[in-house]
Formats: structure tokens, C-alpha cells, sequence
């Protein structure tokens, strides 16, 4: 793990892994989305309407997740210094924010068939809307400080605050009187979603997970390409490029 | 003794710069007052809706008052001095936050019980309002002061502060407003209470210690 830290060993290690997480992911999705989509029975009260559960169950967890990252990753800069922290924070936080618009947009689509609303100003679907904004200041904060250590520390402080805002979101539907239901999914508990759903469901968050590690990881690998141009070692992946 | 000094600094010059330092609670009265006027209706007979309005224009007003709060000492220098010495930094940030928590927090925290009282609200309604705003200035004074910190001295830092600040703001607001929801309500509060209360040690306790080496970090660049 050491040896990641550092960016030349992290560029050199990590292309197949980009390779490969693309290609599970891809197939994943494909898997669990054609099976989702076409091949489990319609659901008993919302009929075929709720197989867009398939897309936005996944988005919206590793939504929440990647901020979270994005706010562990700030502490390990603040504390450690490390500088694929700081690479790490900028290669994800475009993704998170493309995650939390799919996560909305996806519920929005939802709700037209069965709340015949596409937006309701209920708690969750706020709170994600914040989330969304949260995500937005991270990117435009880092385009406005020139120098890059101050930034660096400046996202990690703001991507910690703001990740108070993270229980709002999960505990929404419990605290608060909401439309949106509550977590149908329990990571040590009950899961109140039959069998049949349960396998596609499955299927598409695990590979939600490995796409998303997979452009995250993408993102990092050009990151450190671009920040260490100037090094002797990026030379011939430069020129390799350019010819 | 130098904290009271550095106290009373922040108050005198908010003071002495005239007009200027009272704008934001003008501002509060005038929006609060406008909200009023437009909701006549609704405001006269349900204090939620007041409780509510009030709430939001208090972030408004913080949001307005905290683009000032380390300009001027940006500004003229006092900030780079005081970044050479962690406890310098320290006792200045305190000074500040609790002098602008003074100048706004407390007024607001006065008026906006006031203006429901004026409004018809019941006096105990109205006191629950004045507890929640008393536990939630501060709060929103110690999250706003963290947020302006990173953008000290870079020129576009008005504009950017809103959408920055507000997401921070959410938990608070839900929990402050949500009190007094419920107490009008008669149901239960002690739970969102105790949450406002938790976010109010938490960020008193931890934001200003994280100011200094914030603002150390602005004076580098």
C-alpha cells in the first residue's frame, strides 16, 4: 500500500486495474440491469414503474458514499499530508457530483408514476438537492484559490463540515415526515425486498461500486500525469501520447 | 485580560465604522417585516409559518454580516501579524466570532421573538423561538466564520460564500426550526433539542481551533 502513495509507483501499478474495473463493471451493470429490466416480474402495487430502482438505489448510495470518501479523504490530508489525498479528492468529486444528479434525476423519473410528482420539497429529496450543491462548492471552490496547497486544505476542511449534512440525508426518512419511504435496505438488519429483486439489486450496486472505483481511478491516473509533467518519469507517457 | 481587549477592538471598530455595522440587522427587520406584510394572512394565524421565516432570514443575515467579518483586518495587516503566533490567532478569532455573534446573534435572537410577539404569537411560542435562535447563532456564527475563512482575500469570495454556506446551515435550521414546530405542536422536542445543542458544542468547541491554521493558510498565498 506504501508504494501507492506515491505517484510515480501509483501511474505505473494501476492500468490493468482500470482495465479491469471498467470491464467487471461494465458486464455487472449490463447483468443486473437487462435481468432488473426484463426478466424479474412486475411489482405487485407499482407495477413495471418500479424497476427504475435498479438504477437509482445504487447512484444514490455510492452518492452518499463518495462524499463521505471525499471527507475521510481530507482528514488523511490534513493529518498525513498525503498527496494522492488531495488527487484522490479532486478525481472524485466530479464523479459524486454526477452520481447525486443521476441519484435525483432517477427519482424524479420515480416519482412521476407513483407519487405523480417528479419533485416534492420533502427532507430527502432537499437533503440530496444539498448534496448536489455540497459537491458544486467543492468543484467551483478549487477552480477560485490559485494556490493549490491552500486549496488542497480548504476542500478538505469544507468536505469535512459539510459532512454533517450526510446523517441528515440517511436518517431523513425517519426523522422527518417524508414522502420519499424509508431504507428498504438494512446493512445489519431486515431487507424488505423479496428475493427475485433482491439478486438484480444486488448485482447493479456491486458493479455501481466497481465503475465508480473504476473512473475514480481513471481520473487519478490522469491527475498524476498532469501534475507531474514536469518530472522525468511522466516523459515517455507524455511523448507517447503526443506521437 | 487580552481576550476582553481584542473583545471590545472588535466591537469598537464595528461601532465607530457607523451605520454600516447595524445594516444587517435593518436587514433582518426588513426582510422579516416584508415576509410578514406578503403572508399577512397565513403569518397572523399560524406562528409555524413566522417561526419558519424567521429562521431563514437569520441564515440571510448571517451570510450578509460574515463577508465582512475578516476583511478588514485582511486588509490592513492585523491578520498576517496575528497568524505569526498560534495563540495570537486563537484569541483574535475568539474576540471576532463572539463580537460578531454581539452584533448579530444577539439582536436577532432578541428581535425575532419580538416581531412573532408583535404578530400575535403566544408568549411561550415566542420563547421557544428566542431559546432555539439563542442556541443556534452561535452555531451558525462558528459554521459561517469556517466557510468565510477559506475564501479570505480572494476576490470573488461574496458570491461564492452563498452556495457554500447555506448546505452547511441545513442541519441546524432543520433542527432549530424543527424544535419549534413541534412545541407549537405540543409533541415532543427534547430529542431535536439536544441535537441543536450537540451541533452547537461540537462547532464551538472545534471551529475556532481549526480558524488558525485556516487563516495561517490565507496569509501564505
Amino acid at each position: 500500500m506504501h508504494r501507492l502513495a506515491s505517484p510515480q509507483h501509483f501511474f505505473l501499478d494501476t492500468k490493468m486495474w482500470v482495465v479491469w474495473l471498467y470491464v467487471v463493471g461494465i458486464i455487472g451493470l449490463l447483468v443486473g440491469s437487462i435481468w432488473g429490466l426484463a426478466f424479474v416480474p412486475p411489482e405487485r402495487f407499482q407495477g413495471d414503474s418500479f424497476r427504475i430502482i435498479f438504477v437509482h438505489v445504487p447512484v444514490a448510495i455510492f452518492a452518499q458514499i463518495v462524499y463521505i470518501s471525499l471527507a475521510i479523504a481530507g482528514g488523511v490530508h490534513l493529518v498525513w499530508k498525503l498527496r494522492m489525498a488531495d488527487v484522490y479528492m479532486a478525481a472524485a468529486t466530479p464523479v459524486g457530483f454526477w452520481l447525486t444528479a443521476l441519484a435525483l434525476g432517477s427519482g424524479m423519473m420515480w416519482g412521476i408514476p407513483t407519487w405523480g410528482t417528479p419533485w416534492e420539497w420533502d427532507a430527502r429529496i432537499v437533503s440530496t438537492f444539498f448534496l448536489l450543491i455540497l459537491f458544486l462548492g467543492l468543484i467551483v471552490l478549487r477552480q477560485v484559490i490559485p494556490n493549490p496547497a491552500r486549496a488542497t486544505t480548504a476542500l478538505s476542511i469544507l468536505a469535512i463540515v459539510g459532512a454533517i449534512n450526510i446523517p441528515i440525508i440517511k436518517y431523513s426518512v425517519v426523522w422527518f415526515n417524508t414522502l420519499h419511504q424509508p431504507a428498504s435496505i438494512e446493512l445489519f438488519g431486515d431487507i424488505s425486498i423479496h428475493t427475485i429483486y433482491r439478486i438484480p439489486l444486488f448485482t447493479n450496486i456491486a458493479s455501481v461500486f466497481i465503475l465508480t472505483a473504476g473512473i475514480i481511478l481513471a481520473n487519478m491516473r490522469y491527475l498524476t500525469i498532469e501534475r507531474n509533467a514536469s518530472k522525468t518519469w511522466v516523459q515517455p507517457w507524455i511523448q507517447g501520447r503526443d506521437q | 485580560m487580552r481576550l476582553w481587549l481584542l473583545y471590545r477592538r472588535e466591537l469598537l471598530i464595528e461601532i465607530r465604522s457607523g451605520v454600516e455595522s447595524f445594516i444587517p440587522i435593518v436587514f433582518f427587520i426588513l426582510v422579516v417585516g416584508i415576509f410578514s406584510f406578503v403572508l399577512n394572512e397565513v403569518v397572523s394565524n399560524e406562528s409555524k409559518v413566522l417561526v419558519s421565516v424567521v429562521w431563514i432570514t437569520t441564515l440571510f443575515t448571517s451570510i450578509l454580516s460574515l463577508d465582512n467579518l475578516f476583511k478588514r483586518d485582511h486588509t490592513d495587516g492585523t491578520l498576517a501579524v496575528a497568524v505569526l503566533h498560534s495563540d495570537a490567532v486563537i484569541a483574535l478569532v475568539v474576540a471576532k466570532l463572539f463580537g460578531h455573534w454581539t452584533l448579530t446573534g444577539i439582536p436577532i435572537t432578541i428581535l425575532g421573538p419580538l416581531i412573532g410577539l408583535m404578530s400575535g404569537m403566544q408568549f411561550e411560542h415566542a420563547a421557544m423561538l428566542g431559546l432555539t435562535l439563542l442556541i443556534g447563532t452561535p452555531t451558525i456564527t462558528m459554521l459561517g466564520a469556517l466557510v468565510t475563512a477559506l475564501l479570505v482575500g480572494l476576490g470573488r469570495g461574496g458570491e461564492l460564500l452563498t452556495i457554500l454556506i447555506l448546505p452547511m446551515y441545513i442541519p441546524i435550521l432543520l433542527f432549530g426550526m424543527g424544535v419549534c414546530h413541534l412545541y407549537i405542536d405540543s409533541a415532543p422536542y427534547t430529542s431535536e433539542l439536544l441535537w441543536c445543542l450537540a451541533l452547537l458544542t461540537g462547532t464551538i468547541t472545534a471551529i475556532p481551533l481549526a480558524l488558525g491554521p485556516v487563516l495561517k493558510l490565507s496569509q501564505d498565498s
